[in-house]
């Protein structure tokens, strides 16, 4: 027997005890039509949890925000909690702007959501940049999914170069990407105005994650 | 193997799970409890990536290899999971011993042992290739690596299990495995 015989073999010797697989599909049924129901829910507008970026890793606040409830009429809605509609509205412009965007692209942003995304909501500032065909959308308060943003396997990167933001995880949501942050660095994780997210539509993830780590911070 | 057809597929639903869990469920199970040093882990885990594997059918992604996909995906989550609980090297220090069962022979233990103390790329390319069965390109899919990275990783954990074997070492990196 050789060594890889042998190792293959002892790993066979190794290997944690069968499981029996009773109900076990239903709990993986169970598990993907949560998925299925989490990720139905899209936009910004359900209760989310935020998950920041601390010296030791990921901490789930499990802090809700608060929102309108549906997004779209008929929208289901089952897992998020019922909570009061309240307004999205922050004070000042956009605190940055792009540093790159994909060629193209028209410098100049288009206010609204980029066509066929999830509707504004309340008070939500919603702009995109376009090449008529692709769009990137930049949303404050920004879009938060709360499984998604837990996802172990989702990576992380900084946006706005080291300076001021260094939370996001990219989360797969229906078709698109998302980038999440927080700006300022180092800003209350309670407030809403703070989170920004980038959307892509028609991008490859490369190219959305140059956008989000080529933004230039912007002096009041 | 499982082989997921192209964009729009509706090839898993609940026949070809439920054949999966039959056929590959328990091994896989084996593999990320190795990796990850956990088999309660390793079973929530392979259960959650099985459970996105058919959310994402259903969307029509592809997934080329379904064993191996669910078997990366898996690692990775029982990995993260496992870290969450405690340091990796902590955890398994501690958990060889927990994890023993009545059957263990010692050479068993060792190599639990031994794989614990292996990096993480190397050990999971040692429970795909030599326990999972999987050659080397379909590894170095999984993994997301190259080819290359696979024989240098598996030639380096090979030198390190045939210590714990006992067994000469191999002199160079060929890998048969594909």
């Amino acid at each position: 027997m050789d060594i890889d015989e042998r190792i293959s073999a002892a790993l066979g010797r190794a290997a944690p005890e069968r499981p029996g697989t009773s109900e076990v599909f239903e709990r993986v049924a169970s598990r993907k039509a949560r998925r299925r129901a989490v990720r139905r829910l899209r936009a910004p507008a359900l209760a989310v949890a935020v998950v920041a970026a601390t010296a030791g890793g990921y901490v789930l606040l499990g802090r809700l925000f608060t929102a309108p409830e549906a997004t779209r009429p008929g929208a289901p809605s089952p897992v998020a909690p019922s909570v009061p509609a309240q307004d999205l509205r922050c004070p000042g412009p956009l605190p940055f702007e792009p540093g790159y965007l994909p060629s193209g692209f028209d410098p100049q942003p288009v206010a609204g959501p980029a066509p066929g995304a999830a509707p504004a909501e309340e008070g939500q500032l919603v702009l995109h940049y376009t090449d008529g065909r692709r769009a990137v959308e930049v949303r404050r308060p920004g879009t938060l999914f709360l499984e998604l943003a837990q996802e172990d396997d989702a990576p992380t990167i900084r946006v706005l170069g080291a300076r001021t933001a260094d939370f996001g995880p990219v989360v797969p949501g229906g078709d698109e990407y998302i980038v999440q942050f927080f700006h300022p660095k180092g800003a209350s994780l309670n407030d809403r105005c703070a989170l920004f997210s980038l959307n892509e539509h028609g991008l490859a993830l490369e190219e959305l994650l140059r956008v989000a780590e080529r933004l230039r911070a912007v002096d009041a | 193997m499982r082989l997921l057809g192209d964009r729009g597929s509706t090839e898993l639903d609940e026949t070809t799970i439920r054949a999966f869990l039959r056929d590959e469920y328990p091994r896989l199970v084996g593999a990320v409890g190795l990796a990850c040093g956990s088999a309660a882990t390793a079973e929530d885990a392979v259960q959650e990536a099985l459970a996105r594997a058919w959310e994402r059918s259903e969307r029509g992604e592809r997934i080329e290899s379904l064993r191996a996909w669910v078997a990366v995906v898996a690692i990775n989550l029982g990995r993260s999971r496992w870290r969450r609980a405690r340091a990796e090297s902590r955890a398994w220090a501690a958990s060889a011993p927990a994890e023993a069962r009545a059957s263990d022979d010692e050479e068993a233990l060792d190599v639990r042992r031994a794989l614990g103390r292996l990096p993480a790329r190397q050990r999971e390319a040692t429970v795909l290739r030599f326990y999972l069965g999987l050659d080397v390109e379909e590894v170095a899919r999984a993994m997301g690596v190259s080819a290359g990275t696979v024989k240098t990783s598996l030639h380096r954990a090979r030198g390190a299990l045939a210590r714990t074997l006992r067994q000469p070492e191999p002199e160079e990196a060929p890998d048969r495995g594909h």
